[in-house]
């Protein structure tokens, strides 16, 4: 009697672990599609995640240059403010030396203007460099800048010179801007400078001309 | 919490580049001063929580009138950024020992700038 309940408990427990075992197997597929599936999407949002790195990248590059832009609009809006303020001679070349220091960085440049009887160019205003210095420009770099009207920024060479700037009047060229070295913290010109010099090349020299000789009779 | 920065420099394109870096990145209301003598009078009536100085200037040059603001028991608190286009290793050591607190060169970076100007307003 024992041994019969003994045995029906056996067969009872039997049939109970393969039901479970029938339980868990349907579990364990089940789960497996379920990882399938999650890896299936895990794919798709690396995909995705690939996909917003490389959009956020080229956002990081477009606030970047718009970045660029907006600095270098705002150095010609400084140097057109301080331009607008000039007053009389000694005003406009202080601007200019202030413009030179403050926004590009260099200590050392000269002004030249155009004398009409020789069409050659004369220093008319330095600071930082010697009388000899810009004649001894005029004569080279500077001169040539002013028949061409192309400015110039040396790298190197004998003149000493970092940049060199026509002025111009109506198109034609009535000045050049000289600028020596930078100031020994400036390693080189950036862009921005480029942008300044060349806002400067068509702007100050109408203003130079306008407020500072206005009663003398210039042939251009 | 807005602070006072008093700006000092004889260059108004200076000023107006320093104003505008600082009108664009942080929320601090400005004043100026054009020389050495202005400054340290507007920084006693004032009382700035921080001053932005050129060296070269008419009248007191920076290295003086720092002395002088760290000399008034009124002044003697406020932080002094020197920012010129003095970039000597003799100027630096000047400005230090004219009790300066920083020192930056010109044509001054406007990160630069704001990062210096935040740590010594906003403790960043």
């Amino acid at each position: 009697m024992q041994r019969d309940v003994h045995q029906k408990n056996h067969k009872d427990n039997l049939l109970q672990v393969s039901q479970e075992n029938i339980t868990l197997k349907a579990r364990i597929r089940s789960l497996e599609e379920s990882l399938q599936f999650s890896r299936g999407e895990r794919v798709a949002l690396e995909l995705k995640l690939n996909h917003l790195r490389s959009n956020r990248h080229e956002a990081d590059a477009r606030v970047a240059e718009l970045t660029k832009s907006c600095d270098e609009l705002e150095a010609v809006i400084m140097t057109a403010i301080r331009l607008i303020a000039v007053w009389d001679r000694e005003d406009a070349v202080h601007a200019l030396q202030d413009i030179v220091a403050n926004v590009i960085g260099s200590e050392e440049m000269a002004l030249f203007e155009m004398r009409t009887e020789s069409c050659g160019f004369e220093a008319t205003a330095w600071c930082g460099v010697s009388e000899e210095q810009c004649a001894e420009a005029a004569k080279g770099l500077v001169g040539k800048v002013g028949r061409n009207g192309t400015a110039v920024f040396p790298r190197s060479g004998d003149s000493g010179i970092t940049a060199c700037v026509p002025l111009r009047m109506n198109h034609h060229v009535i000045g050049v801007l000289a600028i020596f070295s930078l100031l020994p913290q400036k390693m080189r010109l950036e862009h921005s400078d480029l942008v300044v010099m060349r806002f400067l090349e068509h702007h100050a020299g109408k203003l130079l001309m306008a407020r500072l000789q206005p009663g003398e009779d210039r042939h251009i | 919490m807005r602070k006072k920065i008093l700006l000092v420099d004889d260059s108004s394109t200076s000023l107006m580049m320093h104003s505008m870096i600082l009108n664009k990145h942080t929320n601090h209301d400005l004043m100026t001063a054009s020389d050495g003598e202005e400054a340290v009078r507007k920084a006693e009536e004032e009382s700035p929580d921080l001053i932005l100085m050129d060296i070269v200037m008419p009248k007191k040059n920076g290295f003086e009138t720092c002395r002088e603001i760290r000399g008034n028991k009124k002044t003697a608190h406020i932080p002094v950024i020197l920012v010129t286009t003095r970039g000597e290793e003799q100027c630096v050591e000047a400005g230090f020992e004219s009790g300066c607190s920083d020192y930056i060169t010109k044509p001054v970076n406007a990160q630069e700038l704001v990062l210096l100007v935040q740590s010594y307003l906003e403790g960043k």
